[in-house]
């Protein structure tokens, strides 16, 4: 039978060939433009490109640009023939080299590398351990202490600075008493406010992103490699030391790495703990010139903070290396031998219980009681009450602030949060769902990798400094006339809703890019290439396909984003207007006026609002946010 | 059903030269099968005729219709060849039943039900 099939697979052309067309340039260029523009994925990624300049790279030469050019409020300084605008190095000089550079750069970078420093190494560690007790061991209550150790997560940072400062402050600097103080312990200044204060309170924050990382990772590791060590005779210790941690090495590096920036940018937490005693990071410094109208000093500021930001990911991305590749090795592992803890199985129950009790419930429940104090710092029950709940205005208590649940602003501010944090929430989802698609799919082409590294320019920018770019970039218009029409490039935005929205998404975009391209990267590229072949067009596929097998990836992704957004304070306080408020905007302001009892009031509304749609996002959605966080 | 001609077919992915001048005539009513050790290019080649690849050089034809033209950068659809393909992961939708999986197809050409 085979002698008789005509099959020919040789170097020459077979002879009874059908002849093709005679060669035509023209359908040649024409067929590379249709090719061009009927692949969606074209398409996708210069859309991505030219929306991701306009965002990101545009603002960001901007500001560039600002600190070396010269401000009308420092032309006089300089004396002489100088010109608002002119090209100057006057900023760099006065931030680098001056007499006043310690105080304003130096000894803020020095804080600020303590802080970030001790909190990587406190908080990734505790993380990492704690992530390894849930996941790996026969633990009790497992249940229980998994909600548990991601509820910090839900709570903003700032708020448990509030409840540090109420547990551990004294009459000599708080003006008011804290509660160790009631009881008559007297705390010293060192431990109530500074440098351990912030990272201590950093640490119990932060340890959530390095738990969920790590945790991931572990879950993601096959049991089996585990057992084949085993196999071999290798102890547990062994095993764990060569098998399991070089496997997790990669996510507890990108929790280094998350963690250091995070609170290297940090500005809700130093400035409850720091400013009183006068210890400036490097965030709060930046906060306080660009409020002393000192834009062009502050962009200086935020620059070198950039630059420290780009050197630490490189520096990590080099540690990393090729190892990066086998974090997701094995995918889901079966099931997997869980270790014995053995007699020390309650000792670390005891301490873990411990831990939760101080570090997540003790915060919660300190703000939720100094909400029903009348008066800061008498704790006794004599002092009880419910006027910063539902409290009528009273002209003795705080000049008439009425309860929030009272207060018609506080019923505006909250409306006001939950539309900016579902209206951006949702964009920056669906938007990192497509970037996720050209990530996924555009890995080994250029293009891809150009939007890659575009989403990813505005993690390396902290918070504040990127609120301050888009203060910059959209605080007036500009517009170029083009063949005589007036074209309006940049309209000015600052105090619109739109600004808050637009500066929410594009900070945002690396983790909704990096949810999406998790979430991408399980969808096989042959479901879709068979939905092809089937005759299914790109809408098509995307409706029929990839989406329906993305759902829950795209919950965790809203989610995470969702709970972030809503707490976010110092990306936007730079660019608030009374009209825009947010929720902890007004914490923060009541709290910085000395309302602590209001501010606690709302931050607890905060809480509980986060906490109902991550259980019901948990619930329903089947979500969770390590998904979304994905390495 | 048709005759399929592969002529002179080059691909590469990257620098690597995967399909290297490949001519292949599969005659009408043929069954063919292409064995070799992993790598040698079975996949590819299938690919290149579903046109789910494009092949860097080379012309393809479904009998008298031509259906790869590297030189003039034409490439018909994959939907329009009118062949079908079995992947290696078989490549079917988990969040569909088999009768939605099996009904797809039919549905996106818009088949009348009866």
């Amino acid at each position: 039978m085979v002698s008789e099939m005509q099959v020919q697979v040789s170097a020459q052309p077979p002879s009874n060939l059908p002849q093709s067309r005679p060669y035509s340039r023209w359908r040649k260029y024409k067929n590379i433009v249709r090719n061009a523009i009927s692949n969606p994925y074209n398409l996708m990624v210069l859309a991505a490109i030219v929306l991701l300049t306009y965002f990101i790279a545009v603002p960001l030469m901007e500001m560039i640009r600002t600190t070396f050019s010269l401000a009308k409020a420092d032309v006089r300084r300089l004396g002489g023939d100088a010109q608002v605008g002119q090209f100057t190095l006057y900023y760099w000089k006065q931030i680098l080299t001056s007499s006043i550079a310690k105080k304003m750069l130096y000894q803020p970078l020095f804080n600020s590398f303590l802080i970030a420093v001790s909190t990587s190494a406190i908080g990734v560690s505790l993380g990492a351990i704690i992530a390894w007790l849930l996941v790996r061991t026969d633990l009790p209550f497992k249940r229980f202490f998994s909600l548990a150790v991601i509820m910090p997560y839900m709570l903003p940072s700032w708020c448990k600075s509030m409840a540090w400062i109420t547990v551990f402050k004294n009459e000599r600097i708080g003006g008011t008493q804290g509660f160790l103080n009631y009881l008559g312990i007297q705390t010293p200044d060192w431990l109530a406010y500074g440098p351990v204060a912030i990272v201590a309170v950093l640490c119990i924050h932060y340890y959530a992103y390095a738990y969920l990382l790590v945790s991931a990772a572990l879950r993601s590791v096959n049991s089996e490699l585990e057992e084949m060590g085993e196999i071999l005779g290798a102890s547990k210790p062994l095993i764990l030391k060569s098998i399991t941690f070089p496997l997790v090495l990669p996510a507890i590096l990108s929790s280094v790495i998350l963690t250091f920036s995070k609170s290297m940018g940090t500005f809700g937490v130093p400035s409850f703990l720091g400013l009183k005693v006068n210890y400036y990071t490097i965030s709060t410094m930046l906060h306080s010139t660009i409020k002393n109208q000192q834009t062009n000093l502050g962009f200086t500021i935020s620059l070198i903070l950039i630059v420290i930001a780009s050197i630490n990911i490189f520096i990590n991305q080099k540690l990393i290396g090729t190892r990066k590749s086998y974090a997701t090795i094995g995918g889901k592992g079966g099931h997997s031998a869980l270790l014995q803890l053995g007699k020390w199985k309650v000792p670390i129950t005891v301490l873990l219980l411990l831990f939760i009790v101080f570090a997540v419930f003790l915060p919660l429940v300190i703000l939720l009681y100094q909400t029903f104090m009348l008066r800061v710092g008498d704790y006794g029950l004599s002092n009880f009450t419910l006027h910063y709940w539902i409290g009528k205005s009273d002209p003795m208590i705080y000049d008439g602030l009425p309860g929030i649940f009272n207060n018609v602003k506080f019923w505006h501010y909250v409306r006001n949060t939950l539309k900016l944090v579902i209206v951006t929430s949702l964009i920056a989802t669906i938007c990192g769902q497509l970037l996720g698609y050209i990530n996924s799919r555009g890995r080994h082409l250029r293009s891809g990798r150009l939007v890659e590294q575009l989403v990813f320019i505005p993690y390396l920018i902290p918070s504040i400094a990127f609120g301050a770019m888009y203060l910059s970039m959209f605080a007036s218009s500009t517009t170029v006339d083009i063949l005589g029409y007036r074209i309006t490039l940049i309209p000015a935005l600052y105090g619109t809703f739109t600004v808050l929205v637009l500066v929410s998404i594009v900070k945002h975009l690396p983790f909704a890019s990096r949810a999406g391209t998790a979430n991408m990267i399980q969808i096989s590229v042959e479901l879709e290439e068979a939905a092809q072949i089937a005759g299914a067009g790109f809408p098509t596929r995307f409706a029929k396909i990839i989406f329906p097998l993305s759902k829950n990836g795209f919950m965790s992704g809203f989610m995470l984003i969702f709970i972030s957004i809503m707490k976010e304070l110092d990306l936007i306080v730079i660019l608030m207007t009374p009209d825009q408020t947010t929720l902890p905007y007004m914490a923060y302001t009541y709290s910085a006026e000395g309302v602590t009892q209001l501010s606690n009031c709302v931050a607890i509304v905060m809480f509980l609002i986060v906490f109902l749609v991550y259980w019901v996002a948990n619930k329903f959605f089947n979500a969770n946010i390590a998904g979304g966080l994905g390495g | 059903m048709s005759r399929i001609v592969l002529s002179e077919i080059n691909k590469y992915y990257g620098s690597n030269h995967v399909l290297k001048n490949l001519n292949l005539v599969v005659e009408d009513g043929d069954f063919m099968t292409l064995l070799g050790p992993s790598g040698c290019g079975k996949t590819t080649t299938l690919r290149v005729i579903a046109g789910l690849e494009k092949p860097q050089t080379g012309n393809i034809f479904m009998d008298e219709r031509e259906v790869v033209n590297a030189k003039e950068r034409f490439y018909e659809d994959p939907a329009k060849r009118g062949l079908n393909l079995v992947f290696q992961s078989y490549a079917l939708w988990p969040h569909m039943t088999v009768f939605d999986n099996v009904a797809f197809g039919l549905k996106v050409e818009k088949v009348p039900k009866a």
